[in-house]
């Protein structure tokens, strides 16, 4: 394994931009660095890449695969990485990237280095940061893999192995708009809404399960009766079935509320991903624990509340665990990454490719 | 008139035209320090002279640039793009038409002010050492048997509430939702029709920017408005009660931003510019509507200056709207009723 090589490559991939959705270029050059390493590639429809890497001094058959996403949040513009005292950060105008480049270039070194593989696959999937739309919107005959390793925790004795279901809520009510000296004119729009987040449990409804209001808008002027109150709130659960009774309650609740104010309302309920959850004793998560021990990483088995690729690819019958790749501050402009953990769990990934070949 | 726009606050040109106008058909003019034009014209065949005001303002809400009056039916519209602005120029020439028709009158000071489609108004502004009448009539209603003799306490209220934000997902108890105080807070109000003579409403409500954070921030358009002064400063000391304990509830912050843009008042029935304006009504054969609105006009602010004054319709309908008109055979019946208005007083 080349450290130098690791944190170059790592360098060069933050410094190409590619925020969501702008991720596409990003993916192309992606696509021709994968071809140099030897790789077949296949795009969909959407713009996920699959690069296939044949199989070195192994007769297995069976692909595994490895997987990042190509886009980034924002500001991620103009990015220079600046290398110092271990640690990787921006110049502080910009986020750093690492998410999920730092995943990407931590592959790259481990198959340069390993030296024998099954015959690998990498998933490149693009607009994770939209709710995971590239990973919902992909074309999975393109992957013959059963089982995954994502790359994109932050923390790297992190193995995640079950993430919720999570919905979101769009509500409207429309009342009728009168001046606001003549109430017997109008109906308001704001006060069911009001009466409806007043009766709802949210925040934290159990340990695997929550609920949030996150936007509401309504009304025009102060001396107006409002018409339309807009809200988006949404639940999950790492309990499939408690997030959709949970997402149930919510909508009886705002229509409830609408009935007894006497407003319409409009409510759109949508997955925005699967829960899973992987048992602790399925190869994908062993192989990971063994390649993690060998490196002195005490592995910690995690069920997070976000929602990652992991959870479309579960979904979709490829066994995916997700590790970490060494960094802090996510989504912000201190984002850090910390060079001895990426060197840390490029050598357990490289450990882990070995032990599955 | 019309034709001249005035969208508020550009009305400075309007009134310039004004006072042009005015000082032809005789009177004295002077503009106070915000540009209100006072007109005073001298008594005519009459040794009365205590002067009676006439006020109507001279702006016009928006889109008014550009109207062009088209004549159909009886009334008088836009072409449709604009306003026709007959809020308040109709009540403009129904003042000019009886200054030229009165056979007799006493001193009267006719007030064109700027700006009352805004809040602060102009008559918040006018210099009222300019005007010796001690009663008059805005002429800013709708109909001819318009007579308001009252209006409410308007109180405007910003209540920002602020939360904590956290993940939705990650870490809910380490939030405050604002949203949810809020909620809370507009549950437990009082909202919409008080009692006969009050009402409250909640008008916005924007919080929160994105569906996984516990929003941090809520922020509310709040009204009480009352005909009783008293009243409105009631419901507003509740509602305010209401607020802050739902902040404490929750532990969020909550600062509320209150500006009284109106204060009630009330002309007696039986005042002498009620009973002129009744009588002038009956002779003209139109039936009186006494009333008090839940509105504001000029008449709020002159009120409260010591001027005793009504309001009156214009004849106008669907203001503040590009189908407003106006009907022609009320602007004649108004002219009527105010020429004899001044004809009693001369």
């Amino acid at each position: 394994m080349n450290n130098q090589r690791l944190i170059d490559t790592f360098c060069e991939l933050v410094r190409i931009s590619s925020e969501t959705p702008n991720d596409k270029e990003f993916v192309t050059y992606m696509e021709n660095l994968f071809i140099k390493e030897g790789a077949k590639t296949a795009k969909d429809k959407f713009g996920n890449l699959v690069a296939k890497f044949p199989a070195l001094n192994s007769n297995k058959k069976e692909y595994v695969a490895f997987g990042g996403h190509a886009d980034t949040v924002k500001p991620g513009i103009g990015i220079k990485p600046i290398v110092q005292d271990g640690l990787i950060r921006s110049q502080g105008d910009t986020i750093l990237g690492a998410d999920d480049k730092g995943g990407i270039a931590e592959f790259l070194e481990a198959f340069r280095s390993a030296k024998k593989r099954p015959p690998l696959e990498f998933i490149l999937t693009r607009c994770e940061e939209r709710a995971t739309e590239g990973s919902s919107n992909m074309d999975y005959s393109l992957v013959s893999s059963k089982m995954a390793y994502v790359i994109d925790e932050e923390e790297i004795d992190s193995i995640v192995i079950g993430a919720p279901t999570k919905f979101a809520l769009y509500v409207e009510y429309s009342g009728v708009s009168a001046h606001a000296s003549e109430p017997e004119n109008g109906v308001s729009a704001i006060i069911p809404a009001a009466k409806a987040i007043s009766m709802m449990k949210l925040g934290r409804i159990d340990h695997e399960t929550t609920a949030n209001v996150g936007i509401i808008d309504g009304g025009q002027v102060v001396n107006g009766i409002p018409d339309k109150v807009n809200i988006v709130a949404e639940c999950r659960s790492c309990n499939h079935d408690k997030a959709v009774a949970l997402a149930k309650e919510m909508e009886r609740i705002f229509k409830l509320a609408a009935d007894e104010n006497n407003v319409k309302v409009n409510i759109q309920s949508e997955i925005k991903y699967y829960s899973f959850q992987i048992s602790d004793s399925h190869p994908v998560v062993k192989y990971a624990i063994d390649a993690m021990s060998k490196n002195g990483i005490t592995p910690r088995l995690k069920i997070i509340t976000g929602g990652l690729d992991s959870n479309n690819f579960n979904r979709n019958g490829i066994v995916t665990a997700t590790l970490g790749l060494g960094c802090r501050g996510i989504h912000t402009k201190e984002e850090t990454a910390i060079v001895k953990d990426m060197e840390k769990i490029t050598k357990a990934i490289i450990d882990l490719i070995e032990s599955l070949a | 008139m019309v034709r001249i726009p005035s969208e508020s606050p550009d009305d400075k040109e309007f009134i310039a035209y004004m006072e042009k106008l005015l000082q032809k058909e005789g009177a004295k003019t002077c503009l106070d320090d915000f540009g209100n034009l006072v007109a005073k014209f001298p008594a005519k065949n009459s040794l009365n002279n205590e002067p009676i005001m006439f006020c109507c303002h001279g702006d016009t809400v928006k889109p008014g640039i550009g109207i062009e009056p088209v004549i159909e039916g009886g009334n008088i519209r836009s072409k449709g793009d604009t306003i026709l602005g007959g809020d308040d120029k109709a009540g403009i020439a129904e003042i000019i038409e009886m200054l030229r028709s009165a056979k007799k009158h006493p001193p009267i000071e006719v007030v064109i002010t700027r700006c009352e489609e805004l809040a602060p108004a102009g008559a918040e502004f006018l210099d009222y050492s300019l005007i010796d009448s001690k009663m008059g009539y805005v002429l800013d209603m709708d109909t001819p048997s318009d007579v308001i003799i009252g209006g409410p306490t308007c109180i405007f209220f910003n209540v920002k509430f602020k939360g904590v934000p956290a993940h939705s997902g990650v870490c809910p108890e380490k939030g405050i939702s604002a949203i949810q105080v809020a909620a809370e807070a507009i549950s437990n109000l009082r909202l919409g029709r008080i009692d006969h003579e009050t009402t409250a409403n909640v008008g916005v409500i924007k919080g929160g920017a994105s569906m996984n954070v516990i929003p941090e921030d809520a922020e509310l358009a709040v009204e009480c408005r009352s005909l009783n002064n008293e009243t409105a400063l009631k419901v507003f000391d509740e509602m305010k009660t209401v607020f802050v304990n739902a902040a404490k509830k929750f532990d969020a912050k909550v600062h509320i931003d209150a500006t009284t843009a109106l204060e009630a008042y009330s002309i007696p029935k039986d005042a002498k510019v009620v009973q002129l304006a009744v009588n002038a009504m009956k002779k003209n054969g139109v039936t009186p509507d006494v009333k008090a609105i839940a509105g504001g006009t000029d008449a709020t602010h002159i009120n409260h200056k010591g001027i005793q004054t009504a309001v009156l319709g214009i004849g106008g309908r669907m203001m503040h709207s590009t189908e407003e008109y106006v009907i022609i055979d009320e602007l004649i019946a108004i002219t009527n009723i105010i020429t004899t208005i001044v004809e009693d007083l001369a």
